[in-house]
């Protein structure tokens, strides 16, 4: 086993309960959480305009009626009776109906409006969509269910709609859906075209590419973001633990060739004809790397349906770099994720813009859990090729397993000055929901004990109060 | 015409004719055997049986529509412990008993460990104190989450435990580890007060 296998996401972790091999079942968990069915689990890319045939094939529902019409001639011919003879005539004639039958064509022209596809987080978006059949055979039974992207629910209306729509004919649905952060493709709609008697069916996906696209501000008055001690001399905002310039008072001592005159204290000379020298606390300018758990196996939540640990911690990602550059720290983001997220330090309005929108939109920080494993080490790897020594590491993560938990602790060891933001997604309904939760108190527990702060953030409080609340524990 | 529609023609025909030879007076120029009613009789209940057996077994191909209407589920922690308890069959129970006695030992024994740490992390326990307060059930007031680290498998052992599990679908293993997760998980509660 190579080292870097040796810590793929998903795959190998330490075993506690809920990691352990023998009670993992991976199938299990991607069923309980697809909560969307199979049709469109492998529906194809159809470009703008394109109708893609999926599956075509017979329901099968007159076999029923097929075998007592059957049974009806046996029985007739056998009993010589006429009446079970005749009655298995009109079963017969159903049955051979759905057997010549085609289902009809699907060739249809979708229009999709958004009408607003830059929408605040929250807002109610309606989405229009007609459909027009360019067939030139009527679809007597023709069924659509619009394509909304995975993580945004429908709130009013529904994407579904039912019509029989003769050659040429149009019919309109809509619906709303609730804007979350980051970046949306709607894709195709899905169209099931039945024959009359709904004998056989037709199932296609018929491309119409809209977006919308979402991003938060940051917060106006975000609460302040501890940070730890910090050793690097870059003059700053943040205040050090040694005296020199600065607008804080430190210690006084005696003065030294070369200290400025305006920070002698010229009173206390006066009073006792010494010369002494005022520092003051120094200010220091931080390197921060936002850095977020965005591994499949992070996508958790308390509930199926409440908002997942990942989508918290860039809510809360977000609340931080508004504190931290407001405090004058250069601040940048990174993912462990599988693949490469990296937005260098820095601060003003243009590194500000664009921490906005990588925020919301980078693929890595998607509110979607991503198909591919994350190679841990390979993450962090990557991660340590661009951190300084002196960036301080703000990780994001809910610490649902002992990968990421040994990770910060490396990262310690190695002397990044780290700390831990870890959104709870535990719940307690369960056998399996406690031992999960008791599990992660160890692990909190365990990067505690090593001195590392770990803001545990829970899913009914604000960042501002787990924070204050931690900070009772703690002294950067 | 494809030959499904072909076959199809065919078969009618032959059903109108069989209905004219059969029942129209005129039509009856041809002497037909009396074999041959029983020989369709024979013919259409075969293909009937067959035709039930394969409506009775197979699965519906009506196409189910993806839900839309709802943001894609995330999951719980721990949801997959819980599919694993769901699986392991009831006290008493036959059918791979072995590998489900192999299950509950292998879970009551990572949930041992689970209250072992707790204990030291959060009651200020040493390890030895721990394991003895686990094995002799000391570590809790619940008789349940007790009982459930004091068996070999965590499940009852009485005669009537096990009869009760058969007839019931009682799950004492489930019930106590139920409650030992419970009882652990509050003793690391306060932790982050």
């Amino acid at each position: 086993m190579t080292t870097n296998e040796r810590v793929t996401d998903d795959e190998h972790r330490r075993p506690g309960i809920a990691d352990s091999a023998h009670f993992r079942d991976p199938s299990d968990t991607a069923d309980q959480r697809d909560g969307r069915g199979a049709v469109d689990a492998d529906a194809p890319t159809v470009d703008a305009g394109d109708t893609v045939t999926v599956e075509e094939h017979r329901t099968e529902r007159w076999y029923g009626i097929g075998m007592l019409a059957l049974l009806g001639l046996g029985v007739g011919v056998l009993t010589d009776t006429a009446a079970p003879l005749l009655a298995s005539g009109f079963g017969l004639a159903f049955a051979g109906y759905g057997t010549v039958t085609s289902p009809p064509p699907v060739d249809l022209d979708v229009e999709r409006t958004v009408a607003d596809p830059a929408p605040e987080p929250g807002d109610h978006v309606e989405v229009t969509v007609t459909v027009t059949n360019d067939a030139e055979r009527t679809v007597p039974d023709l069924r659509l269910i619009d394509g909304v992207p995975d993580r945004l629910g429908v709130v009013a209306g529904t994407p579904r709609h039912g019509a029989v729509l003769g050659p040429g004919e149009s019919t309109t649905f809509d619906y709303a859906v609730r804007a979350e952060r980051g970046a949306f493709e709607f894709d195709g709609l899905t169209a099931v075209a039945r024959d009359v008697s709904g004998a056989t069916e037709r199932v296609a996906v018929v491309g119409e590419h809209s977006s919308l696209r979402c991003v938060p501000r940051f917060p106006t008055d975000p609460p302040p973001f501890p940070l730890r001690a910090q050793t690097v001399q870059h003059t700053g905002r943040y205040p050090g633990d040694a005296g020199g310039a600065g607008v804080e008072f430190y210690a006084t001592r005696e003065y030294r060739r070369g200290d400025p005159l305006s920070r002698v204290d010229w009173k206390r000379t006066a009073r006792t004809g010494d010369l002494t020298t005022v520092d003051f606390r120094v200010e220091r300018t931080v390197r921060v790397a936002l850095v977020f758990d965005t591994r499949r196996s992070a996508h958790l939540a308390p509930s199926p349906h409440e908002p997942s640990a990942v989508e918290r911690a860039v809510a809360g990602g977000t609340t931080a770099y508004a504190s931290l550059t407001r405090a004058g720290h250069d601040v940048g983001v990174g993912a462990v994720a599988p693949d490469e997220c990296w937005l260098a330090p820095g601060r003003g309005d243009t590194h500000r813009e664009e921490a906005r929108h990588f925020l919301a939109t980078h693929p890595a920080l998607s509110p979607t859990p991503p198909a591919d494993d994350t190679n841990v080490y390979r993450a962090t790897q990557r991660l340590k090729r661009r951190l300084t020594a002196e960036t301080q590491v703000v990780l994001f993560s809910p610490l649902h397993d002992d990968l990421l938990a040994d990770t910060v602790a490396r990262l310690d060891a190695h002397g990044y000055a780290v700390v831990v933001v870890s959104p709870d997604p535990t719940a307690t309904d369960t056998t399996g929901h406690l031992v999960a939760r008791g599990e992660r108190r160890l692990r909190i527990a365990d990067l505690r004990s090593r001195n590392i702060p770990v803001v545990d953030w829970h899913p009914d409080e604000d960042l501002g109060h787990a924070l204050v609340r931690t900070r009772r524990r703690w002294s950067p | 015409m494809n030959s499904r529609e072909a076959l199809l023609t065919v078969g009618v025909a032959t059903a109108v004719v069989g209905i004219a030879v059969v029942y129209v007076p005129v039509a009856t120029f041809v002497d037909v055997p009396s074999s041959v009613p029983l020989l369709i009789s024979a013919v259409a209940l075969v293909a009937a049986l067959v035709r039930g057996r394969a409506w009775l077994t197979h699965e519906s191909r009506d196409v189910r529509p993806a839900e839309r209407e709802r943001p894609s589920a995330m999951g719980v922690p721990g949801d997959e412990v819980d599919v694993t308890l769901a699986r392991a069959p009831p006290v008493g129970s036959t059918g791979g008993r072995g590998g489900a006695d192999n299950r509950r030992i292998q879970f009551r024994q990572s949930l041992r460990d689970l209250a072992v740490e707790t204990l030291v992390t959060f009651q200020g326990y040493t390890t030895e104190e721990a394991r003895r307060a686990v094995d002799r059930g000391t570590w809790t007031d619940d008789p349940h989450a007790a009982a459930f680290f004091t068996t070999p498998t965590g499940e009852a052992r009485s005669v009537a435990g096990s009869v009760r599990g058969t007839f019931s679908g009682e799950r004492p293993f489930h019930r106590r580890a139920e409650h030992a997760a419970s009882e652990i998980e509050q003793l690391g509660r306060g932790a982050d007060a």
